[in-house]
């Protein structure tokens, strides 16, 4: 492949003295005149068309004459060079930027993005989690002093409720990988399996959260 | 695709017409304005009221902006007299051109949910405006133009990225063998492979739904444009499967992609995009074996 064709960035041609209609539309098309965003318009009918049909095909000079004058009025300070993406972003008689219509902030969540964020937010908890658990067990290999502070730290009711948490965040983040194990053998991509595998993975975290923690009390008593 | 009306909530999600409801919140805990740049964000709008006499009245909340005003998009509030209006939300946007505000712009053409013109974001959910019952709608209805995409006017957004980028794929036949003397046959089998992904209308729902693409939309192809490219992939009579998985394989283009599934959820034509998508980078993996 001799270049990458860029659709937003077609390869400038140099304007020949004898332009043809099919080239004046070129100009306009790559946005060498500043008509418009650089990007090939098919066109039903190419330029010079009606005049053909009509009997009366422009004359070479007319077509030059076109050219001259658009290529006046577009891009004549930087030579050949076509629209770039700012530009684009501009009407082309307007000065101010186009707004970007709203995303995050008016797009309803929905089981597929809650629990796809969820899974992104969990796997973070769980990172800082791993360098709690390091303090942990620095504080045991250091003595009896450093593992008594941070074994309290952990018991008073504030470490509680985070390490009820990081679990709830560890099985639902088991379990939502597990989900995305098995799509990644192309399984459970209907709408119906996408929600139903979504709500197991929530009550199974669930379950399997309630069940550790009732499990350890058992064995502790 | 059946048509299903239910009313109630939704637990489990048969095909993506179920309208979304019922969830425990209609946007993201984030503020009105989240970090949108300054000539994004959306002022107070004016509200119409209903006619006089109307009895079933119904309020939707547009999005607007007028580029020759200089102003920032604003929310309009418009009364819609149900009863002098048809039940698509379509319906009630050309209710609202017509007997109310004429320079509300936004583009239809079949009004029947093939041509894709009419994509916008109803009640929080990309769909198409024609094939949405108001009566499914919440009070206040909101109409946004598709998500994370640069506004012309109103409801039209400028679509040239998203069309660039399906021209990037290359979506016509590639072949090298010599051209056949009559038509490329095809059986039923192998015509079957491309069903499911040929009747894509690229209304672009989907690619302004992801969040992958709205946070990743300049180098991320996008539900759309994958769904098609895996479309030629699937098509046994393209010749040019290695070049299109060469194109694709990018830690951008394709894997920016993390089956967040919000396309399939919102596709109005009952397509599944987080599938083909997954069908390509398995075809990816089996031809390195």
């Amino acid at each position: 492949m001799a270049q990458e064709y860029d659709p937003l960035r077609p390869a400038p041609v140099p304007v020949s003295t004898t332009p043809t209609a099919q080239e004046l539309k070129g100009a306009i098309d790559n946005g060498r005149t500043g008509d418009k965003v650089a990007f090939d318009d098919p066109g039903a009918a190419p330029l010079g068309t009606d005049d053909e049909v009509a009997g009366t095909p422009d004359t070479a000079e007319r077509v030059a004459l076109a050219m001259r004058q658009e290529l006046k009025s577009g891009l004549s300070s930087n030579s050949g060079a076509v629209a770039t993406a700012e530009d684009s972003r501009r009407a082309p008689s307007a000065a101010r930027l186009r707004p970007k219509s709203p995303n995050i902030q008016i797009y309803r969540p929905q089981l597929t993005s809650v629990l796809s964020i969820l899974n992104r937010i969990t796997g973070n908890i769980l990172s800082a989690c791993a360098v709690v658990l390091v303090i942990w067990l620095i504080a045991a290999a250091t003595g009896p002093q450093a593992y008594g502070l941070v074994q309290g730290a952990i018991a008073s009711w504030v470490g509680q409720i985070v390490l009820f948490g990081a679990t709830f965040a560890f099985f639902l983040h088991l379990c939502g990988g597990i989900r995305h194990l098995v799509w990644d053998t192309v399984q459970g991509f209907e709408l119906r399996s996408i929600y139903i595998s979504g709500w197991v993975v929530v009550a199974a975290s669930i379950a399997l959260t309630v069940a550790a923690w009732v499990l350890s009390f058992l064995m502790k008593g | 695709m059946t048509m299903s009306r239910d009313k109630g909530p939704a637990m489990i999600i048969d095909s993506s017409d179920q309208v979304p409801r019922g969830t425990l919140l209609k946007r993201f805990p984030v503020p009105r304005n989240f970090g949108v740049t300054p000539e994004s964000r959306i002022g107070r709008g004016k509200t119409w009221p209903a006619p006089a006499g109307a009895t079933r009245v119904k309020t939707f909340e547009v999005y607007r902006y007028d580029p020759d005003s200089g102003e920032n998009p604003r929310l309009d509030t418009f009364e819609v007299d149900l009863d002098d209006c048809g039940p698509m939300v379509l319906d009630a946007l050309f209710w609202i051109k017509n007997k109310v505000d004429s320079t509300l712009t936004f583009r239809r053409s079949c009004r029947e949910g093939i041509c894709g013109s009419c994509s916008m974001n109803i009640d929080g959910a990309n769909w198409l405006a024609c094939t949405r019952f108001i009566s499914d709608l919440a009070t206040p209805a909101t109409i946004y133009p598709l998500a994370n995409m640069e506004i012309i006017k109103d409801l039209v957004p400028d679509l040239t990225h998203l069309f660039a980028q399906y021209a990037a794929i290359e979506p016509w036949l590639k072949s090298k063998t010599p051209e056949p003397e009559t038509e490329r046959l095809q059986s039923p089998e192998e015509r079957s492979k491309v069903d499911g992904y040929y009747e894509c209308i690229l209304c672009f729902c989907c690619t302004s739904g992801c969040p992958s693409h709205w946070w990743n939309g300049d180098r991320f192809l996008g539900p759309a444009v994958l769904l098609q490219a895996w479309r030629w992939l699937a098509d046994n009579r393209d010749e040019g499967t290695s070049e299109r998985l060469d194109n694709l394989e990018d830690p951008f283009r394709l894997y920016r992609c993390h089956t967040i599934l919000n396309c399939t959820r919102t596709c109005p034509k009952g397509l599944n995009p987080g599938k083909a998508i997954a069908e390509i980078k398995k075809m990816v993996i089996e031809r390195r074996n």
